[in-house]
């Protein structure tokens, strides 16, 4: 619990796990050709840096933490998770449905559920912008730059 | 010979689609650099996918174009709510907010346009003059040379990167790791890729750059609630009088110069040229009594200097090929897409390219002030857009432009993975724009160690030899040791300061 609230020793772990499995599994990389380097040595080597400044940055801490306590605290009861955790859930479902319901209704549904979640007594407007920003990107990316974008019908 | 290259530059910046692109470029950076979330890096990550299926020479100038407008369009919100809209806008504030308040607004935003022109033009023929040497002195530089002036960008930038230079240089560390990612462009032997095919080819650019910049700082906003701040002054352009103009020309014009000189500089950006300009200005000029309460020359040197950044930051990027900050890390990124290696190559094998994104610059300019005359008005507006229809309609942007990479859910999934992964860099104090020029930077320093290991048969000694490697070692070792120095000697003054207490 401890760690989590320090968020300079939680990153540095975090890093420190990351470069950690990036070196084992760059020494794994199989290559007999001429290359000198091979392709995992350069990939160890910055993950090994990466590994000693995480180090050092877990052992270190960050001293400024404890000063700026109040602030960092202030701060954390103001944070909306909530609303995050749904703008990250709708953003999944979002790109689990894009393909299938194709990009206008995914799109207008998305922008809708968003604009309602955030405020729903403007459901008028909700409406009007959801259509109306799909059109502007229907507009721009699949007229204009000839993207083509999934659609229900195929 | 540079004048006629870059003559010819102009009649192609001057023909109406590269106008039009110029324009739009402009009127996006002004409106982004207005909004206060969105700074001129995240404008130019958002128009970064629809650059991809343009031609070269009107993707280029339009997203250089963004920066420039996103530097002035900073000032608005700045000078009418006292929230700038960029960080290097701060400056601005002191008496720009003054001047609004005093009833001057109109004058104050006009002084700020004015005098964007001025430090972005004089800019302009300080790249024109600068780019080329350098240019010609970078075709000295070998691999070893190329992968040290990498890490020296990335170091500097790194050390530089939020409030911790570890930090920073572990998030550079990262985007460097980050490139690996794929088939080994020597061996073929695929790397990180989890045994997927998809990530064969490595991360593709724009779900990164807008993961990182766009979508982490929509996330941010939503996790802090901070869903943006409204502007509804009304506003309408006055001009200053004939002695305000004296007043404030050579300022705008000698800050133009200090802009420049910081754009230049790898991790120092508009920021300290807005900062750096404001306090010399103060310095150096007679009855400075009145700056922070409503001076003229207060508004013209910060906005002058950091609408010089721009132009100043190319010179390395043209130059050398390597980018000292966010926007230019994503104007390389631009160059990336369109298969063409900025550096000092160009100047010889397409010497096109080079001149006419400098005359571009230069043309953006001229635009700038035409249209920050007339869309002062609709740009307040769609600024006071509610916030969260404008997060919403960032989400999408980056969402769509990842899909028009790659045609693929899979791009766009990447963007969201990018973007939560940025967003926690962010809370845990690390700094994503270095991971995202660690990342841009990747190849380029990666193909260059190991050029340069195949000529020395795997000894390192390479990396040692020759005055301009020992420099660039030098300069590394200074970006690195120089946080920690700087913060003892802090620590002394506090101390010492306690002590007299």
């Amino acid at each position: 619990m401890k760690l989590l609230k320090d968020t300079t020793r939680l990153g540095g772990v975090l890093f420190l796990l990351l470069s950690g499995w990036m070196i084992v599994t760059a020494l794994q990389f199989k290559y007999t050709g001429a290359d000198p380097m091979g392709p995992g040595k350069y990939p160890i080597a910055l993950a090994a840096a990466t590994f000693v400044l995480s180090f050092l940055l877990v052992c270190l801490g960050d001293k400024k933490r404890q000063e700026n306590k109040e602030d960092s605290e202030q701060e954390r009861e103001s944070a909306a998770f909530q609303p995050l955790l749904v703008t990250v859930v709708a953003m999944l479902v979002y790109l689990c449905v894009f393909e299938i319901i194709g990009f206008i209704l995914s799109s207008v549904l998305f922008l809708f559920g968003l604009s309602m979640y955030y405020d729903r007594t403007q459901w008028k407007i909700a409406i009007l912008y959801s259509v109306g920003f799909t059109a502007i990107l229907y507009l721009l990316f699949r007229v204009m730059l000839g993207i083509l974008l999934p659609t229900i019908w195929l | 010979m540079i004048i006629q290259q870059f003559i010819a530059g102009l009649g192609v910046a001057f023909s109406p689609l590269n106008l039009l692109a110029i324009a739009a470029g402009v009127t996006w950076g002004i409106i982004g650099g207005a909004i206060p979330g969105i700074n001129g890096s995240i404008a130019m990550a958002l128009m970064l996918p629809l650059t991809y299926g343009m031609d070269l020479m009107r993707s280029l100038p339009m997203l250089a174009a963004v920066y420039v407008g996103a530097e002035y369009g900073g000032s608005i919100p700045a000078i009418l709510i006292k929230t700038p809209g960029t960080s290097a806008a701060a400056a601005t504030v002191l008496d720009g907010y003054e001047m609004h308040r005093q009833g001057h607004g109109g004058k104050a935003l006009f002084v700020s346009l004015f005098s964007g022109f001025t430090g972005g033009f004089v800019s302009v023929l300080l790249l024109v003059a600068f780019a080329i040497p350098l240019s010609t002195f970078g075709l000295k530089f070998g691999p070893s040379q190329y992968a040290l002036l990498g890490l020296m960008g990335l170091t500097v930038v790194g050390s530089v990167s939020g409030g911790n230079a570890i930090k920073g240089l572990i998030s550079a560390l990262f985007g460097l790791l980050l490139a690996t990612v794929g088939l080994d462009p020597v061996t073929g032997v695929p790397r990180f890729t989890l045994g997927s095919y998809k990530l064969m080819e490595g991360f593709d650019l724009i779900p990164v750059i807008v993961g990182f910049f766009a979508i982490s700082e929509v996330l941010s906003q939503i996790y802090h609630g901070d869903l943006g701040i409204k502007i509804r002054e009304k506003v309408k352009i006055e001009f200053p009088t004939k002695k305000e103009f004296k007043q404030f020309l050579p300022i705008a014009g000698l800050s133009g110069f200090a802009g420049t000189f910081v754009g230049a500089l790898p991790g120092a950006g508009a920021t300290i040229a807005s900062w750096l300009a404001y306090s010399q200005t103060k310095q150096f000029c007679k009855n400075t009594e009145t700056f922070g309460h409503g001076d003229i020359r207060g508004v013209a040197a910060p906005e002058s200097s950091n609408n010089a950044v721009p132009a100043g930051a190319l010179i390395p990027l043209l130059a050398l090929g390597i980018p000292g900050s966010n926007s230019t890390a994503i104007l390389l990124a631009g160059f990336n897409l369109q298969g063409v290696a900025p550096g000092p190559l160009l100047f010889t094998t397409q010497p096109e390219i080079p001149y006419t994104l400098m005359a571009c610059m230069m043309v953006a300019q001229f635009v700038m002030v035409a249209i920050g005359l007339i869309l002062i008005r609709p740009a307040v507006r769609i600024t006071s857009i509610s916030p969260k229809y404008m997060m919403t309609a960032i989400l999408m942007f980056c969402f769509i432009g990842s899909f028009s990479a790659t045609n693929t859910v899979f791009a766009m999934g990447l963007a969201l993975v990018f973007g939560l992964v940025g967003f926690v860099m962010k809370e845990l104090g690390f700094s994503a724009p270095a991971t995202v020029l660690g990342f841009v930077l990747g190849a380029l320093v990666e193909n260059n160690v190991r050029r340069a290991l195949v000529l020395s048969d795997g000894g390192i000694g390479i990396f040692f030899q020759g005055t301009i490697n020992i420099i660039l070692i030098l300069v590394i070792l200074c970006s690195l040791i120089f946080p920690i120095v700087a913060a003892q000697l802090k620590k002394i003054k506090v101390k010492k300061q306690a002590d007299c207490f």
